[in-house]
Parts: structure tokens; sequence; C-alpha cells
């Protein structure tokens, strides 16, 4: 197993540096530069800027600096925040982003999980519809919805929460945590339903019954592991999608997370603060990735060949 | 898939019909028998022939306004109400649907089609193969979406079919690692192990054996990936690609309607309601389809 | 073993529960508002995050609104009509031909390390605005001193040729390139403010950008406040500065600087009472606050102009009997009652009324009947054969709507089609500087308050005329009043100027902009002003009326 893992890391590196340079690439041929504003730039002042910046290399050149840069570590300068790097940046949102990701994620699962396994212990009965419902109805009802109308009810005609902020004031973290959370929470619960109801018409499931032990025990020794496989699948892109879509929520809940400065620095041209954001992306996505492996291994052991081998 | 024989695997006790009924007449058969999913099939049938005849029976039209009138809520002149500069809500709805439908299950088959396929492949392969193929379901997924939107809309213009593309080359990425999961846990059973021993070709044995037995979460999850799916349309529309104004999608209104939920809340409410039923009735088809196709389906 | 995973998450879920679940629901919440009244703390919220505090790199308004607490110019600015006021300068004088001014910097002028601000000091930081490695955007703001153009275009290097001079520690003289009515307004610009020469250089070279000298701790500044504290996409907080000339003016202890960029997330947290003001608002909430609270909405005219640009080079615009008859079919009326709701004032001419003094005399009628003589006129009888056109708007929910109102507008009067396109922000402005458009929405704010910064831009190869435009004559009166001194003759020139634009039609004025926020009645002498600057040593805060 560690085997494998350290196998994985390393075919990390051909990966990121894939992203890297098709990032680069793709960033480097949208329309509109940093520096393209409403009032125009004059064309001494642009080439100043492009002199600074080094733009004006030829793009391979450009490539192998940053490739250079990157390996010590450093992202270098923001285009659109002078005075900021990169990587400060990054490490001032990061652990925003990354609590926030995380909180959203385990309340998801603990609700998804739960309500997804009630369901399916009695399929098309009133214990399915029910938490069933609520689910679709978190599927239906996207972030940007959910989070104002939270806001509307208990910040402001309720007046229980702040309408804003994280870790500011007393109760600032449960609005977003909940909005980022419930509709991954309605995906969990609806994938581990149908996860738990193909487990559970399993022969060891019969075996285990006829066995004469308890439903309780059958759920959570027996179905549950083979149940939630589909979930642990989902996690992977899940977790790390969760991180991307928390742009949403910061927006709407003015976090300084990382979310922001990505999508902000997508829109701003900040070509040095989009490769380091999505850098740090993409190493969630393999690290959440191999996490997800690492659990279906570990939820069926029969796999471990299958799983190891290939790294 | 054309008609096959019902599978024959031996830990089943289905063992008694070898033949005659085929696998998907028999899914047909119990697709009828659960009333809601019969109930959510014609719902989506019902909002697919009002998408369709829509320029024929629409109360009004889709880009006239009128300003004086302005954001009115439902009346017996609009029984919806009006939005802010003086359309009719219905009819935007009705022509928004046409948008929202024709995304939602267009660019869900995109993904459906690469993401089964590839997640078949990777997983039944296995070994080097399926570690290549996922790494790079990895790097598509590290790309910002934002800029290849963009980059897309730069080359080609905004067209619908682009939409599709986009929507689905983003889709189609978490469907190939949830199908791989399961394709992973069922080649490990008994009756892949006896069809390869039977010599059965490896294009027989995915199409054959391996899909129909994950059906279970493909369909639960390309039915979630509908209304996500119809929601990006918004997104993409904002940043330029897909439907551009007067012309509208579900998406559309309700991002806008949440813009006004306070002093106009029909805005938000009615293209949330046609959106919420259609999904929930697809959810209950889902469901249905299924527990239709499960080949462990006891007769209870 | 199975079991203690399970016991282990437990705690952790637990931990995490009692984490977010930590509230006071009984308790109910001390607003920033009440707060901050008490304790003179005005809480505001600011646009985006600044791109950084250096006067002399940045341009935004959101980097203006903080700057302005942390530095003062020569000049300042009185708070109800911009008119100038001493800053560091405590007096100042003006030769005869108005091209030598002779500034007397206050003695009690310090830093806020305690440094004495001299003569010097403008010096040192007019070479580094104007330095062109610096690569200040807004170096164009200093062309008006002699030969500063040609040392920020690299053409000269020795910048004693450069019409500024400390003649002593006290007195600085600056010479122009031409009489400039309006120089003294540029002088309560944030870029002609002093920097801190030490500072500066102890984190880098005269003209090194982005250097951590604006960071709190490292900053030192010659304003009001002080910078406190400074957290990415989150706060800025400022104190008052005891060592401002003018301190014993300045009421309030501190400001904090909040970068909201939605607007409804703003409004909500100034609902809750998180702020005092807001940099914005929405127009549907303009509505609603007309309504319900008009004494929390300010709307004030703002020195601006939101017009559509054609793309002269491209058929059929290249025709300005067609520019014409777009520009009369367009009720602008319509558009600001019930599109934007702010109160804007319909354009029918470019330059801003009243800006300065100056309100243009030609204007574009609104005349459908007229516009449709002239659409058949240029070949297109009742919109007949008028070929494929494109609104280019950059994507946002007002140019939105505008856009789709206009669509429908020349569609009624004028019976022809255009397709909208939107953009996002930077597609939108390559596509604009590439000329890659037939008709795209653009605004235009006034960087002071003169007719000039309006009328200069369409000058042909003026960076900021993307129509493809030119008119010698036009060219010829910009250029001629920018030599006279007399106003009257000025604003006669600009008068002329302007006609010809408004024959040409190269662009479509719509409206003048307006600047609408909620604000508190606590916040005290802040006044309006098309500008929109309000320098804070006036401002206080009192929930006593």
């Amino acid at each position: 197993m560690f085997k494998f893992i350290f196998k994985r890391i390393l075919t990390a590196v051909p990966v990121l540096l894939a992203v890297v340079t098709v990032t680069f690439f793709l960033i480097r041929s949208a329309p509109g530069g940093p520096f393209d504003s409403e009032k125009t730039v004059s064309p001494e002042i642009l080439e100043n800027l492009n002199i600074h910046y080094r733009l004006n290399d030829p793009l391979y050149l450009q490539y192998l600096d940053y490739l250079k840069n990157l390996l010590k570590g450093d992202f270098g300068p923001s285009f659109k925040y002078p005075g900021r790097t990169v990587n400060e940046m990054i490490f001032s949102g990061l652990p925003i982003t990354f609590e926030l990701g995380l909180y959203a994620l385990l309340t998801a699962m603990a609700f998804g999980i739960i309500s997804g396994v009630f369901a399916a212990l009695k399929p098309n009965t009133l214990q399915d519809y029910v938490p069933m419902s609520f689910a679709m109805a978190g599927i239906c009802m996207p972030s940007f919805l959910l989070g104002p109308l939270l806001v509307l009810i208990f910040g402001i005609w309720l007046n229980w929460l702040p309408v804003s902020g994280w870790g500011d004031a007393q109760g600032d973290k449960i609005l977003p945590t909940i909005t980022l959370g419930a509709s991954y929470a309605a995906y969990i619960a609806r994938l581990t339903r149908t996860g738990m109801i193909e487990i559970m018409s399993m022969d060891f499931i019969r075996m285990a019954r006829a066995k004469g032990l308890s439903e309780p025990i059958i759920v959570i020794r027996h179905a549950l592991k083979g149940g939630i496989l589909p979930v642990v699948s989902f996690l992977g892109p899940a977790t790390a999608g969760l991180l991307a879509g928390s742009f949403v929520i910061e927006t709407i809940f003015q976090i300084p997370g990382l979310g922001r400065f990505y999508v902000q620095a997508a829109f701003n041209r900040d070509y040095t603060m989009i490769m380091g954001a999505t850098i740090f992306f993409s190493a969630l996505i393999i690290i959440f990735n191999l996490i997800s492996d690492v659990i279906t291994v570990w939820l069926n052991p029969k796999l471990k060949h299958e799983i190891f081998k290939g790294a | 898939m054309g008609s096959t024989k019902k599978r024959t695997w031996p830990e089943s006790e289905n063992l008694e019909i070898v033949k005659g009924v085929s696998l998907w007449q028999d899914s047909w058969i119990r697709l009828k028998k659960n009333r809601l999913a019969v109930f959510g099939f014609y719902v989506i049938a019902f909002m697919a022939l009002i998408a369709i005849i829509t320029p024929w029976i629409a109360p009004y039209s889709y880009e006239v306004q009128d300003l004086d009138l302005g954001a009115s809520p439902p009346s017996s002149s609009h029984f919806l109400g009006t939005d802010v500069l003086g359309r009719d809500l219905l009819t935007r709805i009705m022509y928004g649907s046409r948008i929202s439908l024709m995304v939602g299950f267009l660019a869900t088959t995109v993904s459906l089609v690469i993401g089964v396929l590839w997640g078949t492949v990777a997983g039944y392969l296995g070994g080097r193969t399926d570690s290549i193929m996922m790494r790079l379901v990895d790097i598509f997924y590290a790309l910002p979406f934002i800029i290849f939107v963009i980059l897309l809309m730069v080359v080609f213009g905004q067209n619908l079919f682009l939409l599709f593309a986009a929507i689905g080359a983003v889709e189609w990425l978490t469907m190939a690692r949830i199908v791989r999961g399961q394709v992973l846990t069922i080649k490990k059973q008994a009756f892949i192990d006896a069809a390869i021993t039977m010599g059965i070709s490896n294009t027989r044995i995915i199409t054959r054996h391996l899909v129909p037995n994950v059906l279970g979460p493909i369909i639960v999850y390309a039915s979630l990936t509908v209304p996500s799916v119809m929601l990006l349309e918004s997104f993409l529309s904002f940043l330029g690609l897909g439907v551009q104004p007067p012309m509208s999608s579900w998406g559309l209104l309700i991002s806008h309607g949440v813009e006004t939920m306070e002093e106009y809340p029909w805005l938000l409410v009615f293209p949330g309601i046609f959106f919420s039923i259609t999904l929930f009735s697809l959810n209950f088809l889902g469901d249905g389809l299924r527990d239709a196709f499960d080949p462990r389906a006891s007769k209870d | 073993m199975k079991h203690l995973p399970n016991k282990g998450l437990c705690l952790l879920v637990l931990a995490i529960l009692l984490n977010i679940l930590f509230f006071a629901c009984t308790d109910k919440r001390k607003t920033n508002v009440s707060q901050g009244t008490k304790n003179q703390i005005l809480h505001m919220g600011n646009g985006t995050e600044p791109q950084d505090l250096d006067p002399h790199i940045v341009t935004g308004v959101p980097e203006h609104n903080i700057i302005s607490a942390l530095m003062e110019g020569l000049v300042s600015e009185d708070p109800k009509d911009l008119s100038p006021r001493p800053g560091m300068a405590e007096s100042w004088s003006i030769s005869k031909d108005r091209m030598t001014y002779t500034f007397k910097i206050r003695k009690d002028a310090r830093w806020s390390n305690g440094d004495q601000l001299t003569s010097d000091d403008f010096v040192f930081s007019w070479r580094r605005i104007l330095s062109p490695s610096l690569a200040c955007e807004y170096a164009y703001m200093m062309h008006y001193l002699k030969n500063a153009k040609k040392f920020n275009k690299d053409e000269i290097t020795d910048f004693s040729k450069v019409g500024v001079k400390a003649i002593d520690s006290h007195t600085l003289q600056v010479t122009l390139e031409s009489p400039t009515p309006f120089f003294l307004s540029i002088l309560s610009h944030f870029s002609t403010f002093p920097v801190h020469r030490q500072t500066i250089e102890r984190f880098g070279a005269i003209d090194k950008r982005g250097t951590k000298w604006t960071r709190p701790g490292n900053h030192v500044g010659n304003g009001p406040f002080i910078l406190k504290r400074w957290e990415l996409n989150k706060i800025i907080v400022v104190e008052k500065n005891q060592l401002y000339w003018d301190a014993q003016k300045v009421r309030l202890n501190g400001i904090n600087f909040y970068p909201v960029e939605n607007q409804s997330t703003e409004e909500r947290m100034f609902r809750s009472g998180q702020l005092h003001i807001t940099s914005t608002l929405s127009s549907e909430k303009i509505a609603v606050y007309k309504e319900k609270s008009p004494e929390l909405l300010k709307i004030v005219p703002y020195l601006g102009t939101y017009y559509y640009l054609f793309n002269t080079l491209k058929k059929p615009f290249d025709d300005p009997d067609v520019r014409m008859a777009l520009a009369m079919s367009i009720d602008r009326k319509k558009i600001v009652e019930k599109i934007t709701k702010g109160g804007q004032i319909p354009a029918f001419s470019f330059t801003p009324p009243d800006t300065a003094g100056y309100t243009p005399k030609a204007n574009i009628p609104f005349d459908i009947k007229g516009a449709k003589e002239l659409l058949s006129k240029a070949g297109y009888p009742d919109g007949k054969g008028f070929p494929p056109a494109e609104i280019l708007y950059n994507t946002s929910e007002g140019h939105r709507k505008t856009a789709v109102v206009i669509q429908q507008m020349w569609k009624n009067a004028l019976n022809i089609d255009v397709t909208l396109v939107n953009q996002d922000w930077k597609v939108y402005l390559n596509s604009r500087k590439t000329k890659d458009f037939h008709i795209a929405r653009a605004g235009w704010i006034g960087d002071y308050a003169d007719p000039n910064t309006f009328l200069d831009m369409f000058v042909t190869g003026g960076g900021n005329n993307h129509s493809g435009w030119s008119d010698a004559v036009y060219d010829d009166l910009i250029e001629k009043a920018s030599k006279t001194v007399s106003r009257e003759k000025r604003f006669e020139l600009f008068q002329e100027a302007e006609k010809i634009l408004l024959n040409q039609v190269p662009i479509i004025p719509i409206y003048i902009y307006t600047n609408s926020s909620l604000i508190y009645p606590d916040v005290k002498g802040r006044h309006p002003n098309i500008l929109d600057h309000h320098p804070y040593k006036y401002i206080f805060l009192s929930s006593e009326d």
C-alpha cells in the first residue's frame, strides 16, 4: 500500500507538469491581457509593463522561466496586485477555503450518508420519499439561490446569524457551511441510496440475514462498506470541486478564500495567479483522488490488486 | 444495444427465465408498474411537447417589452406576471424550456457517453491503462474552466453546440470516475470470470455485461447531472457562450430572479417551480429505470 | 481497531459542530454601525480589493478612497464644491502667464514617522511617477509639467529639465508646458501625492514596482490617517494620524474599508448594520429604497457619460446618416426611468452638463420620424437591406438590460434587427481595441472637472478613441483650447468641437452617470459632489440630528 501511494505521488509529477504546460499556453492564448483597462494604457507605459513582467520574451522562454521559478517554489508576482506574490495570496486564501470545504464536506457526508441509508432500507416508502425529496430540493436549489435565501431568513429577518464574514463573529461559519454542503449532501444521499439498494439485494446480505444478524449490524458491518462505493468515487473529484465551488459562497458571504482569488484571477488575466491556483487545485485533485482510491481498497480489499498494480 | 438474452449469471436466482423476454422488454414491463416513474415520464414528455410547440402556442412574444408596465405580479392578462422589462414571464419560461431541456439532455448524453466508455474501459482493462486514463481525467479536472470557455467562445463564436461540448467536457469526468469505481468491483465477480473463460471478446463483455451491471449509479448520477448542467448553462451564458438575450433559459431566469427575489419574488418562484417539477420527475423516472434495469431485481 | 476510527471521527465531528454552532442567538448582536458611531469608526463598503496602496501605481476608485485617507497632495479639496483648499501647501501664487506656480509648503507638514515633509519630497515623488520604468498608468496626469512627457517617454533623462524645482526646503516651483486652467484640481489627484523617500528607497529603487513599502508597519504617509491593518480581500483598517497638520480638525478615529464586490452582499451587510456606507446599489434596490426608506438612499450626479460607440470603419456605420438615425431613435428618458432608475440624466450630448461651468449647447434630438428619413436617405428605407449588426457589451446586468431595450427600440422605430453579444471584461476590451465590433457599449468617467477630459478623447489617434473616427477641424479645436487661457474662449472652442462630435455621431451619448449608495444618517459632513470625493477630515459620526 505504501508502495502504491509512493508510486502515485511519483506519477503526480508528470500530471502536474502536463497541467502546468497546458494551462500556461491556454491562458496566454485567451484574448485580453492583464493590463487592459477601460482607460487605454499608453503604448510606452504598456511597453514598460511588459518589460517589467518579461512579457516581451518569446513564449517558450517565459514558460521555461516559469518552470525554473516553480522548482524553487516561487509562483511569481501577481500581475493584478503589484505588491503581492502569488505564494502570499494563495497562503492567505487556502486555509480559509480549506476549512470551509472541510466543514461543508463533513456536514454533507453526515447528512447524505445517513439519509441515503435510511432511504435504502425501505425503498419506495415514506422513509425513502421524505429524505429523497429533501435531497432533490437540495440539488434543484443552486448555491447562488440558497445562500442569499438563508441570509435573508436567518441573517436579516430573524437576525440570528451574521450575514457575512468567516471567523469574525460568532456563528458566521454556519450559513456558508450549510450553503456549500447542501447540494453535496443531496448528491451523496442519492448515491448512497442507490449503492445501498444494490448491496442489500446481494447474496451475502441475504446470507447474513439468514444467519440471524440484526439489521443495524448488517447495515453497518457489511452493507455500508460496499454501498458507499459510488460515494467514494464521487468524493475524490467532489472534494476538489467543493474547494473550487466555494467561489460562489465566498462571494455571497464575503469570505476571503482562495476560490475568489482563483475566479477573479481568471477574469483579470492575472497569469501567474491563475497558474498558481491551478497548480494547487490540481494537487488537491490528485491527493483526493488518491485518498478516494485508498478508501475504495480499504472498503473492498478484493480490489487491492486491481487498483494498486496500475500505479 | 439491441435485445439480448437475459444474462445468465451463476449466483442469480433468476435462472428460471432463460429465454423469451429480453432484458429490455423485461425492464419495460417493470418500469410500467412503477407509478411514480410513469408519472415522471409523462411530466417530462409534457414539458418536451410544450417546448416543441411553444412558438405556436406562446401567449406573447418573448422579446416584446412593455417598459411602462415593468415588473408586474401575476394577473389575468399575464398569468405568471411580467419581468422588469414588462415581458410575459410564462412566455419566457416556455421559450426558456427549449434551451434548458435541450442543454440538459444533450449535454448529459454527451457526458454520459464519454464518461461511461472512459470509465468502463479504464476499470475493466485496469493496470497501466487504468492509471493513464485516470491521470488524464485528473489533468482535465485541473484546467481552469473559465479560461477554457472563454477560448472556445473566442475561437468559434457563440453557438449552442459549443455549449454542449463545453458542458459535456467537464461533466463526463466525474461520471468516468464513478463508473470506473463500480466496474472495478463488478469485474471481480464470478460471472465476468465466466465470460472471460468462455472466450467472449472484451468489447462484448464491456457492452453486454459490465455496462448493464453498473447502470444503477450511472442512471442516478446522470439524473443528477441534468440539473447541474442546466445551471451551468446560465454561467456559460454569463461568460458569453450560450444563449444571448432577448432569448432566455431556465438557468438564466432563475439567476436573474435571485437578484430581485425580495422585490419581485414571482420572477424566481415560477421558473423555479418549472425547474423543480422537471427535475423531480426526472428523478422519479431515473429511480424507476434504475430499479427496472437492476439485473438482481427480485420479483417482490 | 475497527471501532477506533469511529470514535475519533465522532470527536472530530463534535468539535467541528461546536466550533460552527457556537453562537448566541438570544443576545442581540451589537452592530458595527452602532458601535462605530459611538467610537467614531466609519465602516465603509469599498468595491474591490485595492491593487496596491502606492499612489504612483494604482488607478481605481477603491484605491483612491483609501489613499486619500493616508496621504495628501499640495492642494486638498473643498468637501462641497471640490475647489482647491490648502493641503501640504499652505499658499501658492500663480504667474501672470499662468505657466509658473509657486507653492509654500507648510512648516508643520510631517510624515507619519515624524520626519519633516519638504519640497524635495515632491521633486522626488514626481520624478518617481514620471520614471518610465515605473510604468505608472496615471503618469499622464503630470504631463502638463514642462518636459514631463518627454521624460516619461524616455526622450530626455535629465530630470532637472522637468518643470519642478525645490527653491528651498519649503518652496516648490512648478513650470507648465502651457497654461492649464485645471492644474490646481489635478494636484488633488492621488497620482500627484508625495511619497516618503527613505521608505521607498528602503524597499527598493525609485522605479521599482510592487515593493512592500505599502504594508502596515512599513507605510509612511502624510494624510489624516495611518495604515493599521490590511487583510487581503477582507479589510483595511486606518487610524487617526496625530501628526497630521490639521489633526485637530479630524473627528473620525478610524475607518474600516471592506472590499465587497457583490452588490447584493453589500446591501445585506448594510441592512444588518455592518456598514455605514455602501459603494453602490443595484437599480432594482434603488427603486425599493426610494419608496421605503429614502432617507438612507443617496443619489448624486457623477462626472461620467454612458454611451454607445460605433465602429466607423465598418459598413454601414461609416455613414454619418446611419449613425445619426440610430442615435435619434433611442428614447433615453425611458431608459433612465425604467431601467437604470438611479436618477441618471438622459444625455443628448457627450460632456455632462455643468462640467466646471460648461454645458454643451449642441444636442442629438430624439426624433423617430427624422431618424426614419435619415435611414432611408442612407439607402435603407424602413430598415430594408440593413446588414446584420451586433451590439457588444461586457457582462453585467445593467448593460444587458440597456442593450435589450435599445435593441427593441431600434426594431420598433427603424425596423432593423441587431443581435447582442456579451463578452467577459477582458475579451470585450480586446474586441474594442482591435475594432472587432459594430456597436459597443462604453462609459467614460472624467479624470478632473473640465470638459477637456471628455472631448480630448476623440482626437485622431487618441488612445481611448476606439471609434476609428477622425476629423481635422475637431482636432484643431481641441488643440487650440489647450493653449487658450481665457475661460470663455476655451469653452467656445469646446462648444464648437462638441457640435462637430454630435453632428458626426461616432458615439451615442445615452445618459449621465449618477452614484447611488446607501448611507446611514449617522454619517455627517459628507457632501455630494460630481467626482464623489469626500475628504475624510470633514466627516464625523453622530446619531443625533
